[in-house]
């Protein structure tokens, strides 16, 4: 029997002429944690829409828990979740009356229902709650109703679609948390998107990296990481009280220095090379009279991989067009001031 | 720890739970979206509306001096003259944003990944609304015909023979309506657009193709005239207007030379049923959610 969860071949999603998704192919593990990260606008969702089968897709093809999404688009409902970004519930009904609603468009039996219902209600705890409208709800205690809506099939495959987006950081750890009990319990295979880099970081087995529509980058979290970093590289960052013009170019003059970015008056990464590198840069520094106030070893981010993928930062808007992908040093460690 | 899970053996299969049959997900379609219709208050409001309406009739002509008319027909005809605007503001009540609120307010992002298919769900929906709409009428009708016999002392059967054409000029109203809801963006002119279709752009239609002299039969307000004519004995025909209301409008309005025939309007007003719904289902099985 084939592990494979979820297939996606050449997908791609046009609106006239502008294209949504752009030939984008992945698989997806029975029991992963997939994650498709990128900036608003990158394709994220056009894509799970043509996989809950929402959404025709214009080419390409793709099978979910084995059956194809346009020809066995039924059959492919029976065996997902979605969870949108939007906290949609039907605002008229109770928490208990929007789970029946759905669990009973599924052949559950109604006391199975009743009692998953409960049970999920006190996964969340919205016990007490069950019986209000959701109008009268938080927008944490809809996003906890939205996702256990999902749930009330134990679907196969749960579609999340940045479900954490606009919650309080108490609802944020909450939901990441019960992502992760869902795909241990059940081995329920997710495929999550989101534009929190830490999060994708947190919770996904496998990264996908969308911008404009295309996957640029897919491997684990670590692979990405080290993508850019090399085996040898070693990213590292200072704290020098007295940063100046001519410390950073005696950094920069350094051969083992792959990059130098500054973040701000006082903060420099430095990207470099080989064993030594530490004891090669402090020595430079101490030369220079840099006034060294603290001194961190940093594993790249996945916002350092975007940034070195795609040549611009994931933010909300886009504020300038992708630049060359190598310009001083390797692609990713950009020259330049950055506000995290 | 609480395992989310417990209510499943790990024998089963995940996904093991499929789509029940058809017909049993139409029922749940029904029951929950006549439950929105009680909660959001449209029902409650359209019975007020009718209670209003029932008030007015009833309570104005002897405030006025008048007295009731002593035919039983005569007497029922006057509240059947009402019941096209009742449907009008049912059909844009209950029907005019049924499918274009699933998209405009996402909630199509819950229903549509679920495995039930889309002439389900517009059946689903259609028969909540006929209910709804049903509901309003039976009690319109049902009050007027019991004040019918309490002031006359006689059973109006022409007042029932109104009561099944207004019931089938509502599921043609209501269907349009659906049409309408299919194609628009938004609720609110999907509503707007229904009410105005009825209202005024039906009416007017009929209006200057009668001034041009030529039969309106087939407009469905020229055919949901045949609400109010049924009730008169005998049937009106070409001429001199003898009193109700022509096309759905309200008393004193423009007479007409036309009257509908019942046969050709029961016809009309189902093909118009049949048609819009076809078109509505053909146009919402091939809408997308978008972002």
């Amino acid at each position: 029997m084939s592990e494979v969860a979820i297939k996606a071949t050449d997908l791609t999603k046009r609106f006239g002429d502008f294209t949504a998704v752009d030939h984008v192919s992945f698989e997806v593990n029975k029991g992963q944690i997939f994650g498709l990260l990128g900036p608003n606008g990158a394709g994220k969702s056009t894509a799970i829409r043509m996989l809950s089968t929402l959404s025709i897709p214009t080419e390409g093809s793709a099978t979910v828990a084995g059956f194809d999404v346009q020809k066995e688009d039924g059959k492919v409902r029976e065996h997902i979740g979605l969870v949108s970004e939007k906290m949609i519930m039907y605002d008229e009904l109770t928490a208990r009356e929007n789970l029946t609603l759905f669990g009973k468009l599924y052949d559950i039996p109604r006391d199975a229902l009743n009692k998953r219902i409960g049970k999920l209600l006190g996964f969340v705890r919205m016990e007490q709650w069950a019986d209000h409208r959701i109008d009268t709800f938080s927008t944490g205690m809809k996003q906890r109703i939205n996702v256990i809506r999902a749930l009330v099939n134990q679907p196969e495959i749960l579609f999340l679609d940045e479900p954490t987006l606009g919650l309080d950081p108490q609802s944020t750890a909450e939901i990441r948390e019960l992502v992760r009990m869902i795909n241990i319990e059940d081995r329920t295979t997710i495929i999550l998107t989101t534009h929190m880099m830490t999060e994708a970081d947190m919770l996904c087995d496998k990264i996908g990296i969308m911008d404009h529509g295309k996957i640029v980058a897919l491997d684990t979290s670590a692979g990405l990481k080290r993508s850019i970093s090399g085996n040898d590289t070693t990213l590292f960052e200072f704290e020098i009280a007295n940063l100046d013009a001519r410390i950073l170019s005696s950094v920069k003059a350094l051969a083992s220095v792959s990059s130098v970015v500054q973040d701000d008056p006082t903060h420099i990464k430095v990207s470099s090379v080989g064993n030594d590198s530490f004891d090669t840069l402090v020595d430079v520094l101490r030369k220079n009279g840099a006034k060294i106030r603290t001194v961190k070893n940093l594993e790249p981010t996945l916002e350092d991989v975007f940034l070195h993928i795609t040549g611009h930062e994931v933010r909300d808007e886009v504020a300038k067009a992708p630049t060359p992908a190598h310009r001083d040093g390797p692609p990713g460690m950009r020259p330049k001031k950055r506000v995290r | 720890m609480i395992h989310i899970n417990e209510t499943v053996s790990p024998a089963v299969r995940r996904s093991a739970y499929i789509a029940p049959s058809d017909a049993s997900q139409i029922g749940i379609v029904v029951k929950y979206d006549f439950l929105k219709y009680l909660r959001s208050k449209r029902l409650v409001g359209m019975l007020a509306i009718v209670s209003l309406v029932l008030l007015l009739i009833t309570a104005l002509p002897p405030l006025l001096g008048n007295s009731y008319a002593d035919d039983a027909n005569e007497f029922i005809g006057t509240y059947a003259s009402f019941t096209s605007i009742l449907i009008i503001i049912g059909a844009t009540l209950f029907a005019g944003d049924a499918i274009v609120s699933e998209f405009q307010n996402r909630t199509g992002y819950l229903l549509f990944p679920k495995p039930v298919k889309r002439w389900v769900l517009l059946a689903g929906k259609f028969l909540a609304s006929m209910g709804a709409m049903f509901l309003v009428l039976l009690l319109y009708y049902g009050v007027a015909l019991l004040l019918d016999l309490a002031i006359t002392g006689s059973f109006s059967v022409l007042g029932v023979e109104s009561l099944l054409l207004a019931m089938l000029y509502a599921v043609a109203a209501l269907s349009v309506g659906f049409l309408i809801s299919s194609i628009m963006k938004g609720i609110t002119g999907a509503q707007i657009l229904t009410f105005a279709l009825f209202l005024f752009i039906f009416t007017i239609l009929t209006g200057v193709l009668t001034m041009g002299g030529v039969e309106p039969w087939f407009v469905v307000t020229y055919s949901g005239g045949t609400i109010g004519y049924i009730t008169q004995d005998p049937y009106p025909t070409s001429g001199t207007a003898t009193g109700g209301a022509p096309e759905g409008m309200a008393p004193g309005g423009l007479t007409s030379s036309y009257f509908p025939d019942v046969g050709v309007a029961i016809a009309v007003m189902a093909a118009y049923a049949l048609i819009s719904l076809v078109l509505a289902y053909y146009i919402f099985s091939r809408r997308e959610m978008s972002a």
